[in-house]
C-alpha cells in the first residue's frame, strides 16, 4: 500500500514536472508568417533563414532565473519548422506572471574558441566559416528585384571579437511566440551591399537590426 | 585477473599518451591541455592516416602532406606559393607545422584560432582541396580503411566531422621539434662552437624580441617592412580583423628548421637566409610599414651574417625531420603493399 502511494506520488510529480510548454520563434513579413521563397512587396524573397539561440533562460519579477534550457545552443532553420519550437520543461512559469525570456542570438566567444563540436554546432550545418574561425550567428539569403533584375543577397552575420562582436543577449516579455519582423529589417537596411560575408561594421549593424526586430507576442 | 587487466590497461594508457605529453623541460607549458589529456595512440594514428590521405580533396589528389611535407618540417619548399588541386596556385607559402601546441592562432594571418577548425580552410578552399566535409564523411564511411580506425580511436565506428577534426589535431600536436643542437646545448648535452656563440649573441641582440626562445617565435603578428607583393597585394591580418591597423601584419614564423623550410616569408619571396638577413639590414626605418621592434634598425656586417646563420643552423632538428612516427603510415594506408 505504502509502495503504491509512493509510486502514485512519483508518477504524479513527474507528470507535474514534465508539464511542457514551448515558445515558437517565427519570422513574419507584414504581420503574416514568412513563407520561404515567396515574393514580398514585389521585391524580396528569402530562401534561407538560419540562426542560433543560446543560453535560453526564464527570469521572474525578482530577477531570478527560474528555468535554464538544457541545451546551450539551438540551431533554428526555417526550412525545418520543428526547429522553430523551443520546448521549455518547467511547471513553475505557467503560474507566474510577467516572466521574461532571455537568450543569446548567435554563439558566444568562449564557445567559439573551443575546438570541433557536434550536433547543432557541427560545421556540416553550414553555420561555420571555413576560411577563418568562427560561427555564423545569423544567415539570411535570398533575392531582391532591382530595376527588373533579380539579384542575390547573402548576409552571413558573425564575428566574436571586439570591435565586431555580433553575439547579442536579448530579453523579451515571455510569450508563446517571438516574431522576427523581416519587413522591419529590410526597410531599415540601406541595401548598399548585397553581400555581407565577414565580421565587420556592416555585420554589426545588421545584427543589431535583426535583434530589435524580434518582438514578443503575448 | 581483473587486476591484471586493469593494470595493463593503465599501462597501455600511459604508453599511448606519453608521447604527446612529453614536452621538453625547457619549453613553456603548452595550450591544448584537454586534447593532450585525451590523446591516445589510436587517435594519433587515425589523424596521421587522414593527414596523408588525398581522400580529403575533391579529386583525391591532394593531401595535407602535399603542402606540408615531413621532409621539410611540414612546410612546402621549391615553390614560392603553395599549389593545390588542379595546379591552382595559392597566395602564400604553406607554413611549417611543428610546435603547434604553443601557437594561440594559426595560419599566416591568424585566421584560425583552434587546430581542430583550421583544417576546414584548406579542405573547402576551391584552390586547395575543393572538398566538403559532407563528402569526406561519405568517402570515409565507404572506405575499408577508416571504420576500423575510428573504432580503435573512439570505441565505435561512427564517423563525424568532430572526430575527423579532433584526430587531425591529435596527430599535429605530436609534431614537436625540440631536439636541435640548440636544445641539446640548453640541456647541457652539447656545446656551441665559437662561431655559433657569436651568432647566438647577435641573435639575442637583434632577433629575440620577435623570435623568442625557446620556440623562436612569440607567434604574434608584425609588420616586417616587406614591400607588399605585387601579384596578390596580400594585406595579411587586416583580412581577418577588418581593422586597418592590422594591414600587412603576418605571423612571426619560428626560426627552427630553417634549412628545411625555404623559401622564406609569407609569400616565399626569398630562397636564401642571407636574402632574409639582407632585407632586415636594409629596412628603411622611417617606413610606416614597420613594427616597433624594427624601428631602430638592424646592422650586421657580412661576418656577422655568417655567424648568425651558423647559429640559426643549430636550430635544425634532424631528429624531427627523420622521425618515422610522423611519416606516411604505409602499413595503415597501403597494407597490401
Amino acid at each position: 500500500m505504502k509502495g503504491f502511494l509512493i509510486g502514485t506520488l512519483v508518477v504524479c510529480s513527474s507528470i507535474f514536472v514534465q508539464a511542457q510548454t514551448h515558445f515558437k520563434i517565427n519570422a513574419t513579413y507584414a504581420n503574416s508568417t514568412l513563407v520561404l521563397d515567396s515574393l514580398y512587396d514585389n521585391t524580396y524573397a528569402i530562401n534561407t533563414l538560419r540562426f542560433y539561440l543560446s543560453d535560453i533562460v526564464l527570469i521572474d519579477t525578482n530577477d531570478s532565473v527560474i528555468y535554464t534550457h538544457p541545451k546551450r545552443h539551438v540551431l533554428v532553420d526555417l526550412k525545418y519548422p520543428t526547429s522553430q519550437a523551443v520546448h521549455l520543461n518547467d511547471s513553475l512559469f505557467d503560474s507566474k506572471a510577467n516572466l521574461r525570456l532571455q537568450f543569446g542570438i548567435g554563439i558566444d566567444s568562449t564557445t567559439n574558441s573551443k575546438g570541433a563540436m557536434a550536433g547543432d554546432l557541427d560545421p556540416v550545418n553550414g553555420m561555420y566559416w571555413t576560411w577563418q574561425s568562427g560561427y555564423i550567428n545569423v544567415k539570411i539569403e535570398g533575392t531582391k528585384q532591382q530595376k527588373g533584375k533579380s539579384e542575390e543577397f547573402q548576409f552571413h552575420l558573425g564575428g566574436f571579437t571586439a570591435p565586431f562582436n555580433t553575439y547579442r543577449t536579448i530579453t523579451r516579455p515571455y510569450g508563446s511566440i517571438l516574431n522576427i519582423k523581416m519587413d522591419q529589417i529590410f526597410k531599415q537596411m540601406t541595401w548598399e551591399r548585397l553581400y555581407i560575408m565577414r565580421p565587420g561594421e556592416e555585420a554589426v549593424d545588421l545584427i543589431n537590426q535583426f535583434c530589435t526586430s524580434i518582438h514578443s507576442s503575448l | 585477473m581483473k587486476k591484471v587487466v586493469a593494470i595493463s590497461s593503465i599501462l597501455i594508457c600511459i604508453a599511448s599518451t606519453w608521447k604527446a605529453s612529453s614536452w621538453p623541460s625547457h619549453f613553456p607549458k603548452p595550450l591544448y591541455h584537454q586534447e593532450l589529456k585525451e590523446a591516445t595512440a589510436a587517435k594519433i594514428l587515425l589523424g596521421r592516416a587522414l593527414f596523408y590521405d588525398p581522400i580529403f580533396s575533391a579529386d583525391n589528389t591532394i593531401s595535407c602532406a602535399s603542402c606540408h611535407s615531413p621532409y621539410n618540417a611540414f612546410a612546402h619548399t621549391d615553390h614560392k606559393l603553395s599549389h593545390g588541386i588542379r595546379d591552382s596556385i595559392g597566395t602564400r607559402n604553406a607554413p611549417a607545422l611543428f610546435n603547434l601546441a604553443w601557437q594561440p592562432k594559426l595560419m599566416w594571418d591568424g585566421a584560425s584560432h583552434h587546430l581542430d577548425m583550421q583544417a576546414l580552410a584548406p579542405i573547402t578552399h576551391p584552390g586547395e582541396m575543393a572538398e566538403s566535409i559532407e563528402n569526406i564523411l561519405k568517402k570515409l564511411v565507404s572506405s575499408n580503411t577508416y571504420p576500423p580506425l575510428f573504432q580503435d580511436a573512439y570505441g565505435n565506428d561512427s564517423i563525424t566531422s568532430q572526430r575527423i577534426l579532433k584526430a587531425l589535431t591529435q596527430f599535429q600536436l605530436t609534431l614537436v621539434s625540440s631536439n636541435a643542437k640548440y636544445d641539446r646545448v640548453k640541456l647541457n648535452k652539447d656545446t656551441f662552437t665559437s662561431q655559433e656563440i657569436s651568432g647566438y649573441k647577435l641573435y639575442q641582440a637583434n632577433c629575440k624580441s620577435c623570435h623568442a626562445e625557446p620556440l623562436f617565435s612569440t607567434y604574434s603578428f608584425k609588420k616586417n617592412g616587406l614591400a607588399p607583393d605585387t601579384n596578390n597585394y596580400d594585406i595579411g591580418r587586416y583580412n581577418v580583423t577588418n581593422d586597418q591597423k592590422d594591414s600587412f601584419l603576418f605571423k612571426i614564423p619560428s626560426l627552427r628548421n630553417l634549412s628545411y623550410t625555404y623559401p622564406y616569408m609569407h609569400d616565399g619571396r626569398y630562397r636564401k637566409l642571407r636574402e632574409v638577413l639582407n632585407h632586415y639590414t636594409s629596412i628603411i626605418t622611417s617606413n610606416n610599414n614597420l613594427s616597433q621592434e624594427l624601428k631602430s634598425g638592424i646592422s650586421l656586417t657580412s661576418n656577422d651574417k655568417a655567424d648568425l646563420i651558423a647559429f640559426l643552423f643549430t636550430l635544425n632538428d634532424k631528429d624531427f625531420i627523420f622521425n618515422t612516427d610522423n611519416k606516411f603510415p604505409r602499413e595503415t594506408l597501403l597494407p597490401q603493399e
